[in-house]
């Protein structure tokens, strides 16, 4: 009987894409979010979209691009869109090199500088933070390096992402394992409450972050983003294409003090695509500045 | 009672014992028949796997045959769902999962990509400052290629080697020999007799043939030192003896191929990602997680997190070593046949490392299959049911001859 049902099994569990709604899809998603999209994803966007088809009982994805543009619910649905097109596999004390460079060079200098200024205020944007890791981390290492002192700063980490259901999460605060793979013990020990359904972040962690809805490739969204002494967008515009990285950069340009610092990811590059940041090699990782 | 990851459970499964939570509470009982939102909490708990057991045998097999089909689409979302080729591949994988699973496989639960002991490791290459050249560059100032891939290089280029001229050679290198013997005396070659021999292996195989094998498996010598903690050497070279013998096996259906060419170049198909892998090995882990997460395969997250691939690195490494141009030539095109000087052999890379990710994927494997054209397929002449046969083949012959070649 299995050997029968094997024969039937079919790959194709979903309506076919035509390019043309590939394009128009596509055009939709780059024009709202930056996320370029190649054409040899067709298929994954297919098997990505598919469900929501079923669950909207429509059965072209024509249908579908026509709802996400003029349906009343075309905003929820945007969300959602986003949700599944946009990808989160993050963990705390991701890239611990570039964290460390961060932790040992980068903050030291500049809360001497603003100790100096009389001016005890750390702004931090997380741009891009998933599920609430990264800032979350950023929190715990300024724990680390400023001690009891902590209480005579105003600190502010302000943490953004497209995904309305990431940040859900993100604010909950509550990370498995998994999310944890690259944390040493002695700061889940000091930052996390053990509960039955995970790890809770601390709260005096928790009360630096504010999570917000943004789209970081829109200057309307990032007016809003106060002016920051260190910007993190790791792993982000990787998914952008060159014009949309280039205003992405403006943003953070604009958003950045003249002395602050901005974090890409890894393996992420700017030069070739924009002059208003040069970098800096420290050991550990790249760091950029206003040039 | 059967061990199983969250996240592949299906509704309808019981608990055959408690979940319990992280401060030893209990999260679900044991009986308990789980439904979409049980499964969720599961997941999103972090338990990695609980137990579970199902009642009647053939709704076992529904069960299994279910989770087979579930965990084997996530490895398909990339490809063409109406291809043939892909559509047979499919199949042929989700019958080696289905029975893998009766015979308790257990499917590998998410794991930690990103290794803690990368993060020590430097790149000295960043990106942007520092192009294929440049790595290549690098990689020849280290260390030199083993001597006798030289002189086979000689012989084979003189174009008048004799038998007895490649014995010596071959049998100056005497772990070389050795594996030699062992790899043709294997039933992938299927000679009539046994043979003790290089001059014999020679006589049989011939000049060339014998020649080019003997070059790919001196190649491997000269990657024996990167260390086990950056990428496990034995997943990689399973997987590149993999590629091999379909490579072989697929030639033998095919006009016009040399069979031990396309051995040679599956075996070495992916030396780019070594030379990767030894220069940048951060960001090859960035590049791993960059495909694992977006569900792509490793040549288009390569293409984008660093800007160029590991067959850009094949192509001029091999330039830089001498091999021969038909190998370097189906080596750098196996993802883009349709560049290639020698198209058939590059399709039957391409075709063969498709056969080897699938496989993999009911061996623990964790990325999707890269896929390719059926026109392309089609130019093979291959009939779509030979695929079975050949895998069958394949596996029988696998894990014998990795021991042989390592």
């Amino acid at each position: 009987m299995p050997e029968l049902s094997i024969g039937k099994l079919t790959l194709r569990k979903t309506p076919k894409m035509s390019i043309n709604e590939f394009k128009e899809l596509t055009a939709f998603i780059h024009d709202k979010t930056g996320i370029a999209i190649p054409v040899r994803r067709k298929y994954l966007i297919e098997n990505k979209l598919g469900n929501r088809l079923k669950e909207l009982h429509l059965s072209s994805y024509a249908d579908y691009i026509k709802y996400l543009k003029f349906s009343p619910k075309k905003e929820s649905e945007f969300k959602k869109l986003c949700e599944l097109i946009t990808v989160n596999e993050t963990s705390f004390f991701r890239d611990i090199k570039q964290l460390t460079v961060f932790k040992n060079i980068i903050l030291p200098e500049i809360i001497k500088k603003r100790e100096k200024q009389g001016n005890k205020e750390l702004k931090i944007w997380s741009a891009g933070c998933s599920t609430g890791e990264e800032p979350y981390t950023l929190g715990i290492i300024l724990h680390e390096v400023l001690k009891v002192s902590i209480i005579g700063w105003r600190i502010q980490i302000y943490a953004t992402d497209i995904s309305p259901a990431v940040l859900i999460r993100a604010r909950r605060g509550i990370y498995n394992q998994y999310s944890l793979r690259t944390t040493p013990d002695h700061i889940i020990e000091k930052y996390f409450i053990k509960q039955p359904d995970g790890y809770k972040i601390h709260p005096k962690v928790q009360k630096l972050v504010n999570f917000q809805l943004l789209n970081i490739t829109d200057p309307k969204h990032t007016k809003k983003v106060p002016n920051s002494d260190i910007i993190f967008c790791r792993n982000v515009i990787i998914y952008f294409d060159d014009e949309v990285k280039r205003r992405v950069i403006n943003n953070f340009y604009d958003k950045l003090k003249d002395d602050g610092y901005l974090f890409l990811g890894y393996s992420e590059s700017i030069h070739r695509i924009s002059k208003l940041f040069k970098s800096q090699i420290k050991p550990g990782g790249i760091v950029y500045i206003k040039n | 009672m059967k061990k199983m990851c969250s996240e592949y459970i299906i509704p309808g499964m019981m608990l055959a014992k408690d979940v319990t939570g992280l401060d030893g509470s209990v999260l679900l009982e044991k009986g308990k028949v789980l439904d979409d939102k049980d499964i969720k909490l599961l997941i999103d708990a972090g338990i990695d796997y609980v137990y579970v057991t199902i009642k009647e045998k053939e709704e076992e097999e529904r069960f299994l045959l279910n989770i087979a089909e579930d965990y084997v689409s996530k490895f398909f979302m990339y490809v063409n769902p109406d291809s043939k080729f892909v559509s047979e591949l499919f199949k042929i994988v989700v019958e080696l999962v289905f029975d893998g699973l009766k015979k308790g496989l257990e499917l590998p639960c998410e794991d930690i990509l990103r290794a803690k002991h990368v993060e020590r490791m430097k790149d000295l290459f960043f990106k942007d400052m520092g192009g294929p050249e440049d790595i290549v560059k690098h990689e020849l100032s280290l260390a030199s290629f083993p001597d006798v891939y030289f002189r086979l290089k000689k012989l084979l280029d003189s174009g008048s080697a004799s038998a007895k001229d490649i014995a010596e050679v071959v049998s100056s290198d005497v772990a070389l020999a050795t594996k030699l013997l062992k790899l043709v005396n294997s039933p992938l070659f299927a000679l009539a007799k046994k043979v003790t021999s290089i001059e014999q292996a020679v006589a049989l195989v011939g000049e060339e043939e014998l020649t080019e094998v003997a070059l790919g498996l001196s190649a491997i010598r000269y990657f024996k030192d990167i260390p086990s903690e950056l990428m496990d050497m034995k997943t990689f070279w399973k997987h590149s003896l993999s590629c091999g013998i379909f490579s072989k096996i697929i030639a033998s259906y095919v006009k016009d191929v040399n069979e031990e060419t396309m051995f040679t170049a599956g075996l070495l198909h992916d030396v780019g990602k070594l030379i990767l892998f030894k220069n940048m090995p951060y960001s090859t882990v960035e590049t791993l997680i960059f495909a694992r997460e977006n569900m792509v395969p490793m040549v288009e997250a390569e293409e984008i997190v660093l800007g160029f691939t590991h067959t850009d690195l094949s192509n001029l490494i091999m330039e830089s070593w001498e091999f021969p141009d038909e190998i370097r030539d189906i080596v750098t095109h196996h993802h883009s046949p349709r560049g290639a000087n020698f198209k058939k052999g590059a399709i039957i890379l391409q075709v063969a490392d498709n056969l080897a990710n699938a496989i993999e994927v009911s061996r623990g494997g964790k990325y999707v299959v890269p896929g390719m054209n059926d026109e392309d397929f089609d130019e093979l002449n291959l009939p779509i049911n030979a695929l079975r046969p050949i895998v069958e083949k394949h596996n029988q012959l696998l894990d014998t001859i990795l021991a042989t070649i390592l």
